[in-house]
């Protein structure tokens, strides 16, 4: 995939070129500001912080490629994590890791079939089944499970050694070590394997296809309820993944997680190009999405801005992000 | 279909009106039974008739944008962004030993801020959607956050508190006559306004032609942008006038405020009839979901279930709800595929 000069001009042409230009722009501003931004210790802290959303934004990209907005992911996310490590913890597991990301990603999965399950069969819209699904599963687990959190005493060991586990460690001027984090290479990792699916398999192709004109898609052949199924179900089974790297970071497994908290991934997704009506969008521009939104996110802080001008900066994001979108597509159609 | 009428009023009433009226019956009876000397107490229906008018109101403006095909997930935040104004107008503005005449004063000036956020808030919203044409769901999530954004900007991050005139206390927690409530008397007017508006005026009725078809609307001369805009700025309005009756009543504002009331009010919205996808729409069933949903949420207080249960019930009555609705579209189809071929002339 060597860049060539007609791709690259086609390149400068999307939305995602307009994201990294605001990305480099927003950087030099905050560098210019605050110095410290340039260190690699803020990069890694900002490639860490992107761990847990970049896994959720994988899955609701898909779903929002597909013409639709998810708002249970985390909900799922949280829930998969939670039955899981008390499982775990109650038949007294010592095992591997990847045991319980195994569990949780099915565990996931199946939350997530739940949904495509309601909008293939009762064609009920997208938004409505998602919200209500997220409420279910958080009450569900609630009562049937629990609503205790679990401290870090009890979690299981594995978790606790995987929230150590540093690569491309280094020593910063204050003389205390960094590195960066594991569960960065997992998010990469699963980044790489959606991206290929999505761009070389038929499934993947299939989600644009169902995302552009769900009747074409018909047309031209593709199973759209088992399209679906996949889209949800796979989108489940990372939002469970994600719980667990979330449970191990933060040492604690706490039923009430990530309330409110969706906005932030969907505004990350949309913001990368990913449009809202479905058809278009890719990693490369939820990459850059994430990383814009967490950079700013992070580093109000350090430019001096109080932590409560948060919600209304990422409020604003969210709406210059989709009022540009949607008037760039205007100046298309005219064309 | 009949219609009840008396000279020239008449109110609709269709088979989702008997449904409702009868869940209403089943709950009512159902926590009256589970809780006697609780739930069938006149305090109960009092404190519940002061409570239920602000998730009332916030639910009829998420319903008529509802009918729209879309959805004002923002309008408990522009009532909070009044209430928080109001409050700090009221404690810090007004001096603390102002005569009634003043605070009346003052009041009136509360409702004024609250008719401009309404303004404001509503046409950013308007604009987005129907101006710009972006998805209304992801539009007012981000106006969500921006004026929540706004009101914890406004409070630092605290809530307003503090000693609160009696006149605004009155009008959250009075009663006129002895008895009757004054958020219920308001919330009546209201809903009474906002139904002829959707029933009765030919802004209502292009609402909801909007909400059915809106190539059918467009190619029939309707203003889409026009109307879908005023839907927006009423729905803001409506909640701007709510942010008003929470300082009223809880004589507090917070940033975040009420935001559980959003999932409640779909599911009123999606219980009155109101379709998600749009078009349908009758305020006096919503109204009819609201007291149904208000009774559920009192017999839960009683029967001391958590709120984590109770929204996970909520969601799963939401989608019990589009289910039937989708089932019963099913079978009209049906029925209807049956009466025309049962028309039509035999060939064979």
């Amino acid at each position: 995939m060597i860049p060539t000069k007609k791709s690259l001009v086609k390149f400068t042409k999307s939305n995602e070129f307009v994201v990294l230009c605001v990305f480099i722009a927003v950087a030099f501003l905050f560098g210019f500001i605050n110095p410290a931004f340039f260190t690699v210790r803020n990069f890694y802290d900002l490639l860490q912080s992107i761990g847990v959303n970049g896994i959720f934004a994988c899955g609701v990209m898909l779903v929002i490629i597909n013409g639709g907005i998810d708002l249970s992911f985390m909900a799922i996310s949280i829930g998969a994590a939670y039955i899981t490590t008390r499982g775990l913890i109650a038949v007294g597991f010592d095992g591997p890791i990847i045991v319980m990301f195994a569990i949780s990603g099915v565990i996931g999965m199946l939350f997530g079939l739940c949904n495509s399950f309601l909008i293939s069969k009762f064609k009920i819209p997208i938004f409505i089944v998602t919200i209500s699904i997220a409420n279910v599963i958080r009450g569900l687990v609630m009562a049937f499970v629990g609503n205790e959190y679990v401290p870090s005493s009890q979690m299981p060991s594995c978790t606790v050694e995987f929230s150590r586990r540093f690569w491309f460690n280094a020593v910063d001027a204050t003389g205390s070590q960094y590195g960066l984090h594991f569960s960065v290479f997992i998010t990469f990792g699963i980044m790489l394997f959606t991206a290929f699916i999505l761009k070389y398999t038929l499934i993947g192709r299939g989600v644009y296809a169902l995302g552009g004109d769900a009747v074409s898609a018909e047309r031209i052949g593709y199973n759209l309820k088992r399209l679906r199924n996949f889209i949800y179900g796979y989108a489940g089974m990372l939002a469970g993944i994600a719980g667990i790297v979330y449970v191990s970071n933060n040492r604690m497994a706490d039923p009430v997680s990530f309330q409110g908290e969706e906005l932030t991934v969907i505004a990350a997704v949309v913001m990368g190009g990913v449009k809202i009506t479905g058809g278009k969008g890719s990693m490369f521009g939820v990459l850059l999405g994430l990383l814009l939104t967490q950079m700013i996110n992070n580093n109000l802080v350090l430019i001096k801005v109080p932590s409560y001008w948060q919600r209304f900066t990422f409020g604003c994001l969210v709406i210059v992000a989709v009022l540009f979108q949607a008037l760039r597509e205007r100046k298309q159609a005219k064309l | 279909m009949l219609k009840i009428s008396s000279g020239k009023k008449s109110i609709k009433i269709n088979q989702t009106t008997v449904q409702l009226i009868l869940i209403n019956i089943v709950i009512f009876a159902l926590m009256s039974y589970l809780r006697p000397n609780r739930f069938l107490t006149l305090f109960n229906f009092q404190s519940m008739c002061f409570q239920f008018p602000e998730p009332a109101l916030l639910t009829i403006g998420i319903a008529i944008t509802m009918i729209t095909a879309g959805a004002d997930l923002s309008i408990v935040s522009t009532a909070n962004l009044v209430a928080t104004l109001n409050g700090m107008l009221l404690l810090y503005v007004m001096p603390t030993d102002a005569s009634s005449g003043t605070v009346i004063l003052y009041l009136a000036l509360c409702l004024l801020i609250a008719l401009a956020i309404g303004l404001i808030c509503g046409t950013i919203n308007g604009i987005l959607v129907a101006k710009l044409g972006i998805f209304p769901i992801l539009a007012t999530l981000g106006t969500m956050n921006l004026f929540t954004g706004i009101s914890t900007i406004l409070t630092k991050g605290q809530g307003v508190f503090g000693a609160f005139p009696d006149e605004l206390v009155f009008i959250g927690s009075g009663m006129l006559f002895g008895f009757l409530p004054v958020p219920l008397v308001i919330f009546l007017v209201i809903l009474a306004l906002v139904y002829l508006l959707i029933h009765k005026t030919p802004y209502g009725l292009k609402t909801q032609w909007f909400g059915s078809n809106r190539r059918a609307s467009f190619y029939s001369g309707i203003d889409n942008v026009k109307t879908v805009f005023r839907t927006y700025m009423f729905s803001a309005l409506l909640g701007a006038f709510t942010g008003f009756l929470i300082l009223a009543r809880t004589n507090s504002a917070k940033a975040d405020y009420g935001m559980a009331y959003v999932m409640q009010a779909l599911l009123a919205s999606v219980l009155g009839g109101v379709s998600p996808l749009g078009g349908k729409g009758n305020i006096f069933n919503v109204f009819l979901a609201i007291i149904a949903l208000q009774f559920l949420d009192s017999g839960f207080n009683f029967l001391r279930i958590s709120s984590f249960i109770r929204s996970s019930t909520y969601g799963a009555l939401l989608i019990i709800g589009v289910f039937l609705e989708y089932m019963y579209k099913k079978r009209q189809e049906k029925k209807m595929v049956k009466r025309a071929q049962e028309a039509s002339p035999k060939t064979s």
